[in-house]
């Protein structure tokens, strides 16, 4: 097996005037979990679709095991397609209304043309693991509930019994009495079924009680990329921590009093020269206004693109 | 205890709906102290947004039963004509949405929009004196070149931005009681504290009293001086905020609290959750509504409703294991 599971290189992604996700690199190794932090626009979910082959790079690479996908034949890339998954962020949006529960669990079977029959035990088997009665077989989506629809949707995504799965945002819009359930549940799936995880998400707390790794974009940038707890406790380009600082926590005695960012984010269509966060950037000066920093390496080995990065 | 703009006692609204009806709040009583931030806290399904819709008479036509008390200067808001209880909006109370872009208008200029929802207050001022106060009210709220920015539309102005335009228009009204339904909910973490850092300051700066209804802790303990915390269309507990966080007395809030996700987690630990699901509003379980997922439950909890009972000043839970 080839060290890593999935290696994007120098990937960009281009929608019109927007460069959506721009020389992007990332390498995720087998077992491992790594948490894909961004807000809206900074190419986050793109960068998702990249590695499950939903969107196809305009320049860079993709590969699986080893293998650069634009050199996949229809069989080997069926056969990749098998391997990565995505759990998608609103369950009940990505199944059809007018399919079972039942049915929609099938329906990757039937595309890769594995026999039902003999299939079947083995989605009953995965529909108990999620904690799902086989009642729920008969019903609509819009019949369950939403801690239900997102059990659905990680039992669609492991029929196949991938070994990459993208989740975008599993947890997004659930009630708190119910996520813990569901990020226990993943991360015992992931132990269970060996999966590799990309997680995609704007809550930091939740990527931080799964990730391995972090990998921060903003607007189409990777900007920081390393081990999540060094990144959590030391934070090294300044977006990293503002956005570490904006997660709101329960806090009744005030300790904290976050110092929110300043500025808003450029046109994504329009952007600036120089470094892309310069606009927010408490720490900006003139050599940030015209030069975009590079990805440089830290001693502890973490990647950042930042000239003044807040570690060594 | 602060005098209190707005006591609310024993309100409840039914809904029709295809499977009955739905009892989503059930004898709510709270008080709404002069200058206070109180936060509404609870799930999906806890009431806590028609608590709000009660409020503001927006209540959806399946309405079945609106019973209780909103006294607002001596006055039952619930026995005036509808109409009067209209021209509260926008005069005595104002509200921030969730979604700013279902809020304004989006055919109209925002220096338009705030110069017209002034009008129910100051019907004689000119056009010119009601842009100035727009104009000073959108620089208050953070928005740069605000001059300009009145004659642009709503589709020109970030999220966070147009939250901004929401609350300088709620500001704009002078309202006794803003009432924010989850107002950051939409917005990315850095724009969020921005929005919550603005409102603190403006709340601190300006007064007033403020109903911020949110599922997020975070927040409310970021943002109010008060908290109310329903379930399934009960208050369960209330009291002040610093108080109910620290030592929470019923256990629904005790689950809640346990479910945010400490600062030092690490990848792999356990998470906690509230086992069991919200009880169905159109078929209610007798005793207390939280019983079937309570950890502290005994035969006598199913009896009946509980209490609100008091504990110490201006706390308030309704559990008979306390």
């Amino acid at each position: 097996m080839h060290p890593d599971l999935i290696e994007v290189q120098d990937a960009a992604v281009a929608f019109g005037r927007v460069t959506a996700v721009d020389a992007v690199s990332l390498a995720i190794r087998p077992g491992e979990t790594v948490g894909l932090i961004g807000e809206s626009g900074s190419g986050k979910s793109t960068l998702a679709r990249l590695l499950v082959d939903l969107v196809r790079p305009n320049a860079g690479t993709v590969r699986f095991d080893g293998q650069d996908l634009a050199t996949l034949d229809r069989a080997a890339r069926r056969a990749y397609r098998r391997d990565a998954q995505m759990i998608f962020q609103d369950p009940v949006a990505s199944l059809s209304p007018r399919m079972t529960i039942g049915r929609a669990l099938a329906e990757p079977l039937a595309i890769h043309g594995i026999d039902r029959a003999q299939a079947w035990p083995g989605v009953l088997e995965l529909l108990h693991r999620v904690g799902l009665p086989e009642t729920i077989l008969g019903k609509y989506p819009h019949q369950v509930s939403g801690g239900q629809a997102r059990r659905v949707g990680i039992a669609r995504a492991l029929v196949l019994r991938p070994k990459l799965v993208v989740a975008d945002e599993p947890t997004a819009g659930l009630d708190v009495s119910v996520q813990g359930d569901l990020v226990n549940l993943m991360t015992e799936l992931q132990r269970d079924f060996g999966l590799t995880y990309l997680l995609v998400s704007h809550n930091l707390n939740v990527v931080r009680a799964m990730a391995d790794r972090f990998a921060v974009m903003y607007l189409g940038r990777l900007i920081e990329v390393g081990p999540a707890r060094r990144i959590f406790v030391a934070p090294a380009h300044p977006y990293t921590r503002a956005l570490i600082a904006a997660t709101p926590r329960l806090d009744p005695d005030r300790l904290q009093a976050p110092v929110p960012l300043a500025g808003e984010m450029p046109n994504p269509a329009d952007l600036p020269p120089g470094c892309r966060f310069q606009t927010r950037c408490p720490l900006v000066d003139d050599h940030c206004r015209k030069v975009e920093p590079p990805e440089t390496a830290l001693t502890d080995g973490r990647m950042v693109r930042c000239h003044k990065p807040l570690v060594d | 205890m602060t005098e209190a703009l707005l006591k609310i006692r024993d309100l409840s609204v039914h809904f029709r709906t295809g499977n009955g009806t739905a009892q989503v709040l059930r004898n709510v009583s709270l008080d709404l102290g002069r200058g206070r931030a109180v936060g509404v806290v609870g799930e999906s399904g806890s009431g806590k947004s028609t608590l709000a819709a009660a409020l503001l008479r927006l209540l959806p036509a399946n309405l079945a039963l609106l019973d209780g008390t909103i006294e607002l200067d001596g006055r039952n808001l619930l026995d005036l004509p509808i109409a009067e209880t209209v021209a509260l909006r926008g005069t005595r109370f104002a509200m921030i949405f969730q979604d700013p872009m279902t809020a304004l208008n989006p055919v109209f200029t925002i220096g338009n929009q705030l110069v017209e929802l002034q009008r129910a207050k100051r019907p004689k001022a000119s056009k010119t004196e009601l842009l100035a106060r727009a104009t000073a009210m959108l620089g208050r709220v953070g928005i740069a070149d605000p001059a300009r920015r009145l004659t642009q539309y709503p589709h020109e102005f970030s999220g966070g931005m147009r939250q901004r335009v929401m609350i300088a228009a709620a500001l704009l009204t002078d309202a006794d009681l803003l009432i924010a339904d989850e107002p950051t909910t939409a917005l990315d973490p850095t724009i969020e504290a921005q929005i919550v850092a603005l409102m603190r300051d403006l709340h601190d700066e300006i007064g007033g009293t403020l109903m911020l209804i949110s599922h997020s802790l975070g927040l409310i303990s970021e943002l109010c001086d008060d908290v109310v915390v329903l379930y399934a269309g009960k208050l369960v507990e209330s009291g002040p905020m610093a108080d109910v966080f620290r030592t929470p007395l019923h256990p629904y809030t005790r689950a809640l609290i346990a479910c945010e996700i400490a600062a030092d987690v690490e990848r792999g630990d356990r998470l906690a959750s509230i086992p069991g699901e919200v009880p169905d509003v159109t078929r209610l379980p007798p005793g207390c509504i939280f019983a079937n997922r309570c950890p502290d439950v005994i035969p006598a909890c199913l009896d009946a409703v509980p209490e609100l009972r008091e504990f110490g000043p201006d706390r308030r839970a309704a559990c008979i294991r306390i």
